[in-house]
C-alpha cells in the first residue's frame, strides 16, 4: 500500500503553516517538509485580505515543497473561527422482532437519521460525529452492536460553519491550483496530534491557543463530547498590551513573548523593562507587573470562557486526564499553571506524538494543528485506497482509535 | 559633614536597631497606605503589603508584598466579605507568623469597611499578641457618603480590632475632607495623609531604634499605649519659613483628626515627633515641647522624639499620637477570649453579603479602546465586547494610572 505524500495547510491568524508528510506501512507518520510565514490579511481566523493572505501562503508553500522535494496538488485545511458552531442532534429507530438484537444495519440507519439535519442556506456541514447510543432508557452506550433493545437512539454532534468563509478558504487554495481534499475542525486536528488513546478514554480537554482563535475539543469515554471555536486568542493579549502600555502591536508582541505571563510574578513586579524602539510617552517606565497584569487577566478570561462552554452537565468531571494545551499561546509563561487553576485539574503542554522527521519543529505546540491534520489525512487517504467505508473511517478516527 | 548642631546629635552608627519594627498593610486600602508610607522614606522599618488580590498587589509600590488566601479567594479580592478576609489570613497564617517572628512592634495598617483588612486584622493582631509583640493599628474609616453596609461593617470591625490591638489609631476619611483644598485631588490628599502617618511611624522607629538626644524605650511606649483606652488619635502639622515653629504647632492643633485640638487638651498621653532640617536647633525643639505641653492637661504624659531630614531645611513637621481617655477600653485579661467569641459571632452572624465596590459600573468604552480590532466584527460573550482589553473592562488600573 503506497500513499503519496499528503499536505496540510493552516491559514492561521498569526502564521500560515504548511506541513508535508509521508505515511509508512507501519502507520508511522513522517514529516518531510514544513513551511511557515507570518500571516497578513487574516483576522480572528478569517480571511480579510485575499491578496495579502495569498502572498504569505505562497512563501510557506514554497518552503515546504523545497524542503520535501515534492510538488503539492491537494491539501487538507483546518477550519476555525467564531463562525464554527456545533449542535447535538438525536435520531432514534424502533428495533422490532421477537429478539430485538441490534445489527450493523440498525446502527447505520439510526446514524443516517441523526445526521440528517437541515442547515440554513448559509451554513455548511463540516463534520457529523457520533457520540453515544441510547438503548431504551440506558444512556451512554458506546457500541450497541449485538445488544438488545426495543429502541435505539444516537446523539450526533453536527459541526457546521459559514459557507462563505469555507468557500473563501477553498478559493484561496484554488488560486494556487491546489485542490482541497477536506476541511477539518481545527480543534479535532490538535486533539489527534497530542492525545494518547488512554487520554481519550479517561477523558481530556484539548485547548488550542491560537493567535486569532481558541479552539477546544473534549473527549470523554473515547468519544468527542464537546467542541468549539472562540474568536479570541493571542492577538487579543498583544492588543491589550499595546493598548495598556501604548506601544505598537509588533512591540507589544515582543513584550508579551519576553515578559508576559499567565500568572503575575509578584516578586519581580516592580522590575523595569527595557523596551524596544517606540515606547510611547517619554520617560515612562513600563513595569513587569503591568505587563503581566494585562496578560494574566486576558489569559484567565480566555480559559474561563472555554470553561464556561464546556461545563454543561458533569462534563468537567469526565476529563480525567485533565487539560492539554497546544497552539502558540501554550508558550505563554505559566499558562499551564493558570489552566490547572481555572479548571481545577492537571494540565500539560501538548506535544505531537508518534511523529518523526523534523522532530524539533513538529513537537512545538503551535504545530499541533497541521500535524494532527496530516494524521487525519493519512487515515483518510489509506481508507480511500483501501476497502473501508467513509462512515467507518470517520467513526474510527473520531473515536478512540485515532 | 558640616551639619547644624542638632544634626550631629541625631546621627546614628550603622548598627542593627535595638527595637525591631514591622509595618504591615493589610487589604487594598492598607496596601495603598503602606506603599505611600514607604515612598516617603529614605530609611525606615521594613514595610510589607499583604493582600488576597494578586492583581492589586501586582501594581503595589510597597517594597515587599505577600499574597494570602490563594485557595480561599483564588487570587481575587475578598469583595467586602470579612469572612473571606479572615479565612484568607487563616490559610496563610504560617507565612504571616514568619513575618512577625522576632519583631517588637507591629504597625498594622488597614482600611475598615472592606473584606481583607477588616476581616483579617483581628487574627493577625491576635497572633502578634501571642508572640508578645506590641501592636498599634492604623485604621481608616470610610467616608460618610459610602454605603451604609460599608460604614456599619467598619464600626463592627473597629470594635473587634480595638479589643485585639494594644492601640488603635482611627483615621476617619471624612475628616480628611477638611484638608482637601479645591486644587488638590482626593488621591493627593490621601497620599499626603499617608506620608504623615509614615512620618510618625518613622519617628517611633528612630526614637526606639537608635540612641539620640531624646530617647524613648519600649517600656515608655507600652506605658503610653496602655494608659490609653485602646483608641488613639493622630495629628500632624507643618510650618516653614522664619516663624515655622509656632506655625507647625498651630497646624498640628488644627489638624483634622485631632478635633481642633480638643484631643490634645483632653489626652492622657501624647507622643510627639519633630522632623526638621539640618537647621533645627535645640532651642527650636524646646520651643515646640513647651508650646505643646502648655496645651495638654497638667497630668498628661508627653513624650518627644526628633529626627533630621536633610530635605526639610527651613521647615519643620510634627506628628502626634494622642491617647484618648474618653471611652473605656475592654478589660485586657478578657481580651483574647472575648475576641475569639467575637470572631465566632462574626462568622455566624454573617448575613447578607455586603455591597462590593460595584459602583465602578458602566464606563462608556470608546472604539479606540479596541485597537487593532476596531474594524472587525466584535466578539461578544454575555453582552461583553471581548475585543476591548480585559483590564479595561474589569476596571483594573495600571501602576502609572493610579
Amino acid at each position: 500500500m503506497d500513499i503519496p505524500p499528503i499536505a496540510a495547510v493552516e491559514i492561521g491568524t498569526s502564521r500560515i503553516r504548511v506541513a508535508i508528510g509521508e505515511v509508512h506501512d507501519d502507520d508511522h507518520l513522517q514529516v518531510i517538509g514544513v513551511g511557515e510565514c507570518p500571516s497578513r490579511g487574516i483576522r480572528k481566523g478569517e480571511i480579510i485580505d485575499m491578496d495579502a493572505a495569498l502572498s504569505c501562503l505562497r512563501i510557506a508553500l514554497h518552503q515546504a515543497e523545497e524542503a520535501s522535494d515534492t510538488q503539492i496538488k491537494a491539501v487538507y485545511v483546518p477550519v476555525t473561527g467564531g463562525h464554527v458552531q456545533s449542535m447535538i442532534n438525536r435520531g432514534s429507530i424502533p428495533i422490532v422482532g421477537d429478539e430485538p438484537e441490534i445489527h450493523q444495519e440498525h446502527i447505520d440507519d439510526v446514524q443516517e437519521i441523526a445526521k440528517a439535519v437541515n442547515l440554513p442556506n448559509d451554513r455548511e456541514l463540516i463534520h457529523s460525529i457520533c457520540q453515544y447510543y441510547y438503548l431504551d432508557d440506558q444512556k451512554g452506550v458506546i457500541n450497541p452492536l449485538g445488544m438488545e433493545a426495543s429502541k435505539l437512539a444516537v446523539d450526533v454532534m453536527i459541526v457546521h460553519g459559514h459557507s462563505g468563509r469555507i468557500r473563501n478558504l477553498n478559493k484561496l487554495m484554488r488560486s494556487l491550483h491546489l485542490d482541497v481534499d477536506d476541511c477539518v475542525l481545527a480543534g479535532l486536528c490538535s486533539a489527534l496530534a497530542v492525545l494518547q488513546p488512554e487520554e481519550k478514554e479517561n477523558g481530556a480537554l484539548v485547548i488550542d491557543l491560537g493567535g486569532g482563535t481558541t479552539d477546544f475539543l473534549g473527549y470523554a469515554d473515547s468519544t468527542i463530547a464537546v467542541a468549539g471555536s472562540l474568536a479570541i486568542g493571542g492577538d487579543h493579549i498583544s492588543n491589550d498590551v499595546a493598548r495598556g502600555l501604548r506601544m505598537s502591536i509588533p512591540n507589544a508582541e515582543r513584550v508579551k513573548e519576553a515578559s508576559g505571563s499567565a500568572i503575575i510574578h509578584l516578586a519581580s513586579r516592580l522590575q523595569k523593562l527595557d523596551l524596544p524602539g517606540d515606547t510611547g510617552p517619554d520617560g515612562r517606565v513600563v513595569r513587569l507587573g503591568d505587563v503581566q497584569l494585562i496578560t494574566s487577566l486576558r489569559a484567565e478570561e480566555i480559559l474561563t470562557m472555554v470553561k464556561s462552554h464546556v461545563e454543561e452537565g458533569d462534563l468537567l468531571q469526565r476529563f480525567g486526564s485533565g487539560i492539554v494545551l497546544t497552539g502558540g499561546g501554550a508558550h505563554l509563561d505559566r499558562i499551564d499553571e493558570l489552566a490547572s487553576k481555572v479548571f481545577g485539574m492537571p494540565c500539560r503542554i501538548g506535544k505531537s506524538r508518534d511523529v518523526s522527521g523534523l522532530a524539533t519543529t513538529a513537537n512545538r505546540p503551535e504545530y499541533a494543528t497541521v500535524i494532527g491534520l496530516l494524521r487525519y489525512a493519512a487515515r483518510a487517504a489509506r481508507r480511500q485506497s483501501g476497502t473501508g467505508r467513509w462512515s467507518n473511517l470517520l467513526r474510527r478516527i473520531l473515536s478512540g482509535e485515532g | 559633614m558640616n551639619g547644624g548642631p542638632a544634626e550631629r546629635l541625631f546621627q546614628h552608627p550603622d548598627v542593627e536597631p535595638r527595637t525591631r519594627i514591622l509595618v504591615l498593610g493589610l487589604g487594598g486600602a492598607g496596601c495603598n497606605m503602606v506603599a505611600n508610607i514607604a515612598a516617603g522614606w529614605e530609611e525606615g522599618p521594613p514595610v510589607i503589603a499583604v493582600n488576597t488580590d494578586a492583581q492589586s498587589l501586582a501594581g503595589c509600590e510597597a517594597p515587599r508584598v505577600l499574597q494570602i488566601g490563594q485557595a480561599v479567594t483564588k487570587g481575587y479580592g475578598a469583595n467586602g466579605d470579612t469572612n473571606l478576609g479572615r479565612m484568607a489570613v487563616e490559610e496563610s497564617l504560617e507565612a504571616i507568623k514568619e513575618l512577625l517572628n522576632g519583631m517588637d512592634i507591629l504597625f498594622l495598617v488597614v482600611g475598615l469597611g472592606g473584606g481583607t483588612g477588616s476581616g483579617g486584622a483581628p487574627l493577625i493582631l491576635q497572633v502578634a499578641h501571642q508572640l508578645n509583640i506590641l501592636t498599634i493599628c492604623f485604621a481608616t474609616k470610610p467616608f460618610d457618603f459610602e454605603t451604609e453596609t460599608r460604614r456599619l461593617q467598619a464600626e463592627e470591625s473597629l470594635k473587634t480590632i480595638q479589643r485585639a490591638a494594644d492601640a488603635v489609631v482611627v483615621l476617619p476619611n471624612d475628616k480628611l475632607m477638611d484638608l482637601v483644598d479645591p486644587n488638590t485631588g482626593v488621591l493627593e490628599t490621601f497620599r499626603f495623609s499617608d506620608s504623615q502617618v509614615g512620618m510618625a511611624i518613622q519617628g517611633i522607629w528612630h526614637l526606639l531604634g537608635f540612641r539620640g538626644v531624646i530617647n524613648l524605650d519600649m517600656a515608655d511606649l507600652r506605658n503610653l499605649v496602655q494608659r490609653s483606652d485602646g483608641l488613639c488619635h493622630f495629628g500632624f502639622g507643618e510650618g516653614s519659613g522664619p516663624s515655622r515653629i509656632p506655625a507647625a504647632v498651630k497646624s498640628l492643633m488644627d489638624s483634622p483628626y485631632l478635633n481642633k485640638g480638643r484631643s490634645v487638651s483632653e489626652a492622657a498621653a501624647l507622643l510627639v515627633n519633630i522632623t526638621g532640617g539640618p537647621d533645627l536647633t535645640l532651642a527650636d525643639m524646646q520651643g515646640i515641647m513647651g508650646q505643646i505641653k502648655s496645651q495638654a492637661q497638667p497630668g498628661a504624659t508627653v513624650y518627644f522624639g526628633a529626627m533630621i531630614d536633610p530635605s526639610m531645611r527651613n521647615r519643620v513637621a510634627l506628628t502626634a499620637i494622642v491617647t484618648d481617655s474618653q471611652s473605656m477600653k475592654p478589660a485586657r485579661n478578657k481580651r483574647v477570649t472575648s475576641m475569639e467569641d467575637d470572631l465566632v459571632s462574626a462568622s455566624s452572624a454573617k448575613k447578607a453579603k455586603p455591597m462590593a465596590a460595584t459602583d465602578q459600573g458602566d464606563l462608556p468604552f470608546k472604539s479606540e479602546d479596541k485597537g487593532r480590532f476596531s474594524n472587525s466584527t466584535p466578539t461578544t460573550f454575555r453582552g461583553e465586547d471581548l475585543d476591548i482589553p480585559t483590564f479595561i473592562r474589569r476596571g483594573v488600573k495600571l501602576s502609572f494610572e493610579r
